[in-house]
C-alpha cells in the first residue's frame, strides 16, 4: 500500500492535506448557507473586495491580514446593510461591493509612487505552501466558525428560510444574516491566506450544490457537503501528485467531477434518471392506448 | 374572563401613507371574528402590526391587560402566501417545529413534549403523512396547511390567519374550516381577515369592519347594515331586489396596495334584512 | 438512497445520529464518521512512517534550488561539478503566474540551500518556499547588502551587482558545502572576471549611441540599475509602479507621451512574450517604434545563461537606439 502514503511522506504535503481538509470543512459547511441564499461569487467576489484593506495596511505598515479581514468585515456589513430594504437582491448587493470595493483599492495603490508589492496576490496563498502557523490559524479559526455556525443553528435556519417568522419569534433578522456574513467573510480571508482564491470559490459552492441534490434536510446537506470536500481534497492531493499537476486545481476538479456525477445520477434530481424514468412512463401510456 | 386582546387607537404607517387610523376594539378570550374590507383597508397591516412586523405610530395593543412583550409569542401568524424560499432543505416536520422555538428555546434540543405537540398540530391539519416530505415539493394547499400547523405548535394566545380562504383549494377550504371549529371548542382567540362577507356572516360570532378607520365592530348583524357596507365598500356595493350585492373590485381597479397580494375576483352576495335600505 | 422508507437503525450511535438528523442523514453522518476515521488513521501510519521533510524521492548528494532561472544560472557557474542548482520556476516561465506542482515543492522540501534574489520580488514563492521547504534549511538572499534591493528590486540588470550575487552565492555554499570552499572561491573568481568583460562589453556598445539618445521607455520599472551604471535615461513608464493591480490614470499615459516627445526617445521596449498593448498605442501615440524583446525575468531557449540574456537586452536596446 506504498502508494498511499507515499505522497504523504513530505511535510509540505501532510500539510497540504490538513489545510485543504479544514478549508474544505469550513467552506463547505459555510457554503451551504452561500449556496441557499444564492451568493455563490461571493468567494471570489471578497478575494477581490479586501484589496483596499490590504493596500491601507501596507500604507500603514501594519499586517496585511489584518487589513484584508476589516475589509471584508466591512464588505460583509455593507452588504447586510443594503439588503434591508429589501429593494435589492443578494448578487446584486454583492456585485456592487465588490467593484466599488476593488476601485477603491486599485486607487489607492495607484496613489503608491514606488515600487509597490503586487498587493493582491501577497495575500493569495497556495496549498501546497502551507506553513504550520498557517495551519493552526486555520484549524482554530475553522473550529470556532463552525461552534458558531451550531450554536446559531436554528437562528441561521429560521432567518434564511422565513425571516417574517423570524421576526415574529423575536429574532433580530438584520443583525443574525449581518453576523452570518461576517463569519462567511472571516472564513474566506483566512481560507485564501490558506490555499488562494480558485480552491475557496470552489469549495464554497461546489460541495454544497452536490449535496443539495442529494438530500433533503439542511443538516444532512451540511454532513455530506463537508465530506464531499474531505474527499476531494484527499483525492485531488492524490491525483495531483501522481500526474505532477497543481494541486489547488486538482481539488476543484475532482470536487467539480462529484458534482457532475451527482447532477447526472442523482435518485431523484438527477438529469439521467429523471429522463428514463419520464421516457418509460411515456412508453407506458401509449402502449394501452 | 376578562377581554383577551385590546387595541386602543392603534394607529399605523406603511409604505408612507397612514395605513390603520385610530383603531380602537376589544376582543373577548376565545372569540372568533372576522376582519372585513376593501382591498387596502389595511386588514394585513393591522394584522402585521399586531404581531410586531409594523411598528405602531400610535396607540397601544394590550393582550390581558399587558403589552405583548411581556409574553412569549403570544401571537401567532399566517400569512397569505408565505414569502419564505421553497427550495431550502427542510421537511415538513422542520417547518412546523420552528413554531416551538422563540426566546429561550433557541439551543435546547426539542423536547419530547415539543415533539408531542408537533405531531398533535400536524395531526389536525391532515398532514402528519407529509411530515418527512421537503416543503417545496408539496402543493399550495397542503403547504398553507403546514403553515398552519407551524402557528397551531406556538401554542399561541391569538391566531390570525390572513385571508385563509382566498385562492386555496377546496381540501385546504374544509380544513381550516374543521380547524376553526376545533379552536372554537379549545377558546382559542382566532381572527380571521377574509373578502367572503357571506362565511364571515354566517360563520362567525364577531366581525370587525375596517376600511382604514374602524367602521364598525360587533355581531354580524350589527356590523353588515347598509350604510356600514356603504362606508365601507363605497362604490363596489350595489342593492338588488332587497339583497346587497359587493362586488369587489381589486383586480380591476387599484392594485394591491398596502403589501397585500390578496387579489380575489369576484362577487359576494349578503342577504341584509329585507326593508333596511336606506336608500 | 430511498429516503421515503423508513429503515430501523440498530445502535446505540446510529440512533443518536438520527435522532440528530432524521432517517436520510444517518447514512451520510455514519460515513463522514467512517471517512474521517480513515482518515484520521492514514495520517498517524504516515505520520509514523516518515518524518517531516525526508521523502523517496531524496537524491544523494546536496541540491540546492533557485527561485528564478538566472540565478539558478548564476549559482550554478559558482557551484561548478560540486553542486547541482536547479530553479524552481522553470526557463521561459514568468514568475508572477508560475503555478507550482507538488514535484515543484518537492525539490523546495528536498533541499539542502535556497537562493532566493530579493525578499518579497514574488510574494507567492516566498510563501511557497516558506512552507514547503524545512525550516532549518539556509535561505539566502543573492541581493542582500545590494543598495536600494528594497525599493527596486531589479538588481541584477546590472552585472557589477551580480558581482555581489557571487560573494553571497558563495558565501551560502560555503553554508552547506564547507569543503568545496576552495571550488567556489575559484569558480567564483573566474565567473566574476567573466562579468567584468560584459561589463565593459556594454559600456563599449553603449558608447556607439549619441548621447542625447539615450532614453529609455519601458512598461515597468525594472531597468533602473541598467540606466544608472551604463548612462542611460529612464523618461519614464507605461506602469507607475510593478503592482500588478494599478492600471495607468489617463493623465499618466498623456505625460509620458509629452515626455517622450520633448526628450525625443527614439523607442519604447517591452519584454519578450508582452502582451504589449497599452506600449504599441503609446508608441504609435508618441511616433516612436515599439521595441520587443527584452529578457527581464527569466532565461529561455534562446538566451540559456545570464551572461546571454544581458548580452540580448544590450544589444535590442543599444541597436534601437543606435
Amino acid at each position: 500500500m506504498d502508494w498511499l502514503t507515499e505522497p504523504f511522506a513530505y511535510g509540505f504535503m501532510q500539510r497540504a492535506l490538513g489545510a485543504s481538509v479544514i478549508v474544505g470543512v469550513v467552506c463547505a459547511v459555510v457554503g451551504c448557507y452561500v449556496v441557499l441564499r444564492a451568493m455563490a461569487f461571493l468567494g471570489d467576489a471578497l478575494a477581490h473586495a479586501i484589496l483596499p484593506g490590504v493596500a491601507l495596511a501596507y500604507l500603514a505598515g501594519i499586517d496585511l491580514l489584518i487589513g484584508a479581514l476589516v475589509a471584508a468585515v466591512v464588505v460583509a456589513v455593507g452588504v447586510s446593510f443594503i439588503l434591508r430594504s429589501g429593494a435589492i437582491r443578494e448578487d446584486t448587493a454583492i456585485g456592487i461591493f465588490f467593484a466599488a470595493a476593488l476601485a477603491l483599492g486599485v486607487l489607492l495603490i495607484s496613489t503608491v509612487d514606488t515600487y509597490a508589492v503586487d498587493l493582491t496576490h501577497v495575500l493569495f496563498g497556495n496549498v501546497l505552501g502551507v506553513s504550520p502557523s498557517d495551519l493552526w490559524l486555520s484549524g482554530g479559526l475553522g473550529l470556532g466558525l463552525l461552534l458558531a455556525v451550531a450554536l446559531l443553528y436554528r437562528q441561521l435556519l429560521v432567518v434564511s428560510f422565513d425571516p417574517v417568522l423570524g421576526r415574529t419569534l423575536g429574532l433580530r433578522t438584520h443583525a443574525i444574516r449581518t453576523a452570518l456574513f461576517v463569519m462567511t467573510a472571516v472564513a474566506i480571508v483566512v481560507s485564501l491566506r490558506t490555499v488562494g482564491v480558485a480552491l475557496v470559490a470552489a469549495m464554497l459552492v461546489t460541495p454544497p450544490a452536490t449535496a443539495y441534490l442529494l438530500t433533503r434536510r439542511l443538516p444532512a446537506m451540511m454532513a455530506l457537503s463537508a465530506a464531499i470536500g474531505v474527499v476531494s481534497a484527499v483525492a485531488g492531493l492524490y491525483v495531483s501528485y501522481y500526474l505532477d499537476v497543481a494541486s489547488g486545481s486538482a481539488v476543484v476538479l475532482v470536487a467539480t467531477g462529484i458534482f457532475l456525477l451527482a447532477f447526472l445520477f442523482a435518485p431523484r434530481r438527477g438529469l439521467v434518471l429523471r429522463s428514463f424514468v419520464f421516457r418509460r412512463k411515456n412508453r407506458r401510456l401509449l402502449t394501452t392506448r | 374572563m376578562s377581554d383577551l386582546l385590546e387595541l386602543r387607537d392603534v394607529t399605523v404607517s406603511y409604505g408612507g401613507r397612514v395605513a390603520l387610523e385610530s383603531v380602537s376594539l376589544t376582543v373577548p378570550h376565545g372569540a372568533q371574528v372576522a376582519i372585513v374590507g376593501p382591498n387596502g383597508a389595511g386588514k394585513s397591516t393591522l394584522f402585521k402590526a399586531m404581531v410586531g412586523l409594523i411598528p405602531l405610530a400610535d396607540g397601544q395593543m394590550l393582550i390581558h391587560g399587558k403589552p405583548p412583550a411581556e409574553y412569549r409569542q403570544p401571537v401567532a401568524y399566517v400569512p397569505q402566501r408565505e414569502e419564505v424560499d421553497w427550495r431550502f432543505p427542510v421537511t415538513v416536520f422542520d417547518v412546523v417545529a420552528m413554531g416551538r422555538y422563540g426566546r429561550g428555546r433557541w439551543l435546547k434540543p426539542l423536547r419530547a413534549e415539543d415533539r408531542e405537540i408537533i405531531r398533535r398540530s400536524l395531526d389536525r391539519l391532515g398532514v402528519s403523512d407529509l411530515a418527512q416530505r421537503p416543503i417545496g415539493e408539496l402543493s399550495g394547499g397542503q403547504q398553507q396547511r403546514v403553515f398552519l400547523a407551524r402557528a397551531l405548535a406556538q401554542e399561541p394566545h391569538i391566531i390570525l390567519l390572513d385571508e385563509p380562504f382566498t385562492g386555496v383549494d377546496l381540501g385546504t377550504k374544509e380544513a381550516v374550516l374543521e380547524l376553526l371549529a376545533d379552536l372554537r371548542n379549545q377558546s382559542v382567540t382566532v381572527l380571521v381577515s377574509t373578502h367572503d362577507l357571506d362565511l364571515a356572516a354566517s360563520r362567525f360570532d364577531q366581525v370587525v369592519l375596517l376600511n382604514r378607520r374602524l367602521i364598525a365592530a360587533g355581531s354580524p348583524e350589527e356590523v353588515f347594515t347598509q350604510s356600514h357596507l356603504q362606508a365601507a365598500f363605497g362604490g363596489q356595493m350595489v342593492v338588488v331586489d332587497g339583497k346587497v350585492l359587493v362586488v369587489d373590485q381589486c383586480c380591476g381597479g387599484h392594485g394591491p396596495v398596502g403589501g397585500t397580494d390578496s387579489c380575489q375576483c369576484g362577487s359576494c352576495q349578503l342577504e341584509t334584512e329585507a326593508g333596511e335600505s336606506e336608500h | 438512497m430511498k429516503l421515503s422508507v423508513k429503515r430501523p437503525v440498530r445502535g446505540w450511535l446510529g440512533r443518536r445520529a438520527q435522532r440528530l438528523a432524521g432517517r436520510g442523514a444517518t447514512t451520510v453522518l455514519l460515513a463522514v464518521l467512517g471517512l474521517s476515521s480513515l482518515l484520521g488513521l492514514g495520517l498517524v501510519v504516515t505520520g509514523c512512517g516518515g518524518s517531516s521533510g525526508e521523502g523517496p524521492r531524496e537524491k544523494a548528494g546536496l541540491s540546492v534550488v533557485a527561485d528564478l532561472s538566472f540565478l539558478a544560472d548564476i549559482a550554478q557557474n559558482v557551484a561548478g561539478d560540486r553542486l547541482k542548482v536547479t530553479s524552481l520556476v522553470p526557463e521561459g516561465a514568468d514568475p508572477h503566474s508560475f503555478q507550482a506542482t507538488p514535484s515543484d515543492a518537492e525539490r523546495l522540501a528536498s533541499a539542502d540551500l535556497i537562493l532566493i534574489n530579493v525578499a518579497g520580488l514574488v510574494p507567492s514563492l516566498d510563501e511557497l518556499i516558506r512552507g514547503a521547504a524545512k525550516p532549518e534549511v539556509p535561505v539566502v538572499e543573492a541581493a542582500a547588502g545590494v543598495p536600494g534591493a528594497r525599493e527596486d528590486p531589479h538588481v541584477w540588470l546590472d552585472p557589477v551587482n551580480v558581482l555581489a550575487y557571487v560573494d553571497n552565492i558563495v558565501a551560502g555554499l560555503k553554508q552547506v558545502d564547507p569543503e568545496g570552499a576552495e571550488v567556489f572561491a575559484a569558480n567564483a573568481e573566474e565567473y566574476k572576471g567573466r562579468l567584468r568583460e560584459l561589463d565593459a562589453w556594454i559600456v563599449s556598445q553603449v558608447e556607439t549611441v549619441p548621447p542625447e539618445r539615450r532614453l529609455l521607455v519601458t512598461e515597468h520599472e525594472s531597468l533602473g540599475y541598467f540606466a544608472r551604471r551604463y548612462g542611460f535615461t529612464v523618461v519614464g513608464t507605461i506602469f507607475p509602479s510593478v503592482s500588478g493591480e494599478s492600471a495607468p490614470s489617463a493623465r499618466h499615459l498623456a505625460e509620458l507621451v509629452a515626455a517622450i516627445k520633448s526628450s525625443r526617445a527614439p523607442a519604447v521596449f517591452v519584454e519578450a512574450g508582452s502582451n504589449g498593448e497599452l506600449a504599441a498605442r503609446v508608441a504609435e501615440e508618441a511616433g516612436v517604434k515599439l521595441v520587443s524583446g527584452l529578457r527581464l525575468h527569466s532565461l529561455d531557449h534562446e538566451v540559456p545563461t545570464y551572461l546571454d540574456m544581458m548580452r540580448v537586452n544590450a544589444e535590442t536596446i543599444v541597436n534601437a537606439l543606435r
